[in-house]
């Protein structure tokens, strides 16, 4: 799923806006008053590469690319990303992820 | 000396074992409203972040549910089975959970019924001795002990799961085994319950030198002294 996801950011934003959970679609498209299709290529996420490592607990996941670190939830109908474009702020644990794309 | 509990006469299943049975019931009836409210409590958290909600069986079957029940079971063993080896050392003057001062320790085999003191209906591993009399002497803590650990052991486990659920539900790196074990997560629910457990257990043993229930064999005869340290006189 990450790997489709980090394709669709290429080439198929449609295919990329269907793989990210409901409020995270609502928060790209509320930021930008602009459907998700127009509004995720315009945040210039950055290119994932390849995983580096998944780790998944629960109903939650993150997965560490090469070039990004996204986060994931489970839904009735598969794994959705609800951040992308996640910095880490330093190297304390307890400080969230800067997200480019996230839930509100 | 135990003769009075093999004698009397039995009547029926229920009757002979109804403290066994209500606490069973009650048990289960707990557990049963544990798991409702747990689940909407994870559903209105999920709710809120706009993420899935889940069904009571996958509630059931989550390390949310999982962690809550384990973190109270180990304290619960863990109390008890202090309360068992502490009260073979420790006396409390007064008080009917304690021993009276001056017997502090093991007891001597004659008082203990075991190897040729034991009687014809001891049980087979307290009459035949060496090993099986030594394990079967400690078996009540032995089993409490190993309860204890298996139950604080599924609280870490299951413990860091739902920690590391939550982490990355608010877009922070999960923890590792040993890092989570260092958290206030784990020592938070480990110690709350720790605390409320030694209250409840220390107060009711003090309770007990003053204060009586009538009929309950874990007080004294109301008309009993309160130097009185024992109720098994």
């Amino acid at each position: 799923m990450v790997q489709r996801f980090e394709s669709a950011l290429a080439s198929d934003p449609a295919a990329a806006c269907a793989l990210l959970a409901p409020e995270t679609v609502r928060e790209v498209e509320d930021l930008s008053d602009k459907p998700c299709v127009q509004a995720l290529p315009a945040q210039d996420l950055p290119a994932g590469g390849a995983i580096d490592h998944l780790a998944v607990a629960g109903h939650s996941g993150e997965a560490v690319l090469a070039g990004d670190t996204i986060f994931l939830a489970l839904f009735d109908d598969g794994w959705r990303v609800i951040a992308a474009g996640c910095t880490a702020q330093g190297s304390d644990p307890q400080r969230p992820y800067d997200c480019t794309v996230k839930a509100g | 000396m135990n003769s009075a509990s093999s004698s009397a006469p039995r009547r029926g299943f229920v009757r002979d074992n109804a403290l066994s049975l209500a606490f069973g019931a009650m048990l289960i009836l707990t557990l049963i409203g544990q798991s409702i409210f747990g689940e909407v409590g994870y559903n209105q958290a999920a709710r809120t972040a706009g993420l899935q909600e889940i069904s009571w069986l996958r509630y059931v079957t989550s390390s949310s549910f999982a962690v809550d029940i384990a973190e109270n079971w180990q304290s619960e063993y863990l109390l008890f089975t202090l309360f068992i080896l502490l009260t073979i050392w420790l006396v409390q003057r007064g008080s009917s959970e304690s021993k009276k001062p001056g017997e502090e320790g093991t007891d001597s085999d004659e008082k203990q019924l075991v190897d040729e003191h034991a009687q014809p209906d001891s049980p087979l591993w307290a009459r035949v001795g060496g090993w099986r009399t030594a394990v079967y002497s400690h078996s009540l803590l032995i089993v409490m002990t190993t309860i204890f650990v298996l139950s604080w052991s599924a609280q870490a486990v299951a413990g860091r799961v739902a920690n590391n659920e939550e982490r990355m539900r608010d877009l922070l790196d999960p923890l590792s085994l040993p890092a989570y074990l260092a958290s206030p997560d784990f020592w938070g629910r480990t110690l709350q319950n720790w605390q409320s457990e030694l209250l409840a257990v220390g107060s009711m043993t003090v309770f007990a030198i003053y204060l009586r229930e009538r009929g309950s064999p874990e007080s004294k005869p109301v008309g009993a002294p309160h130097e009185e340290t024992t109720s098994d006189d």
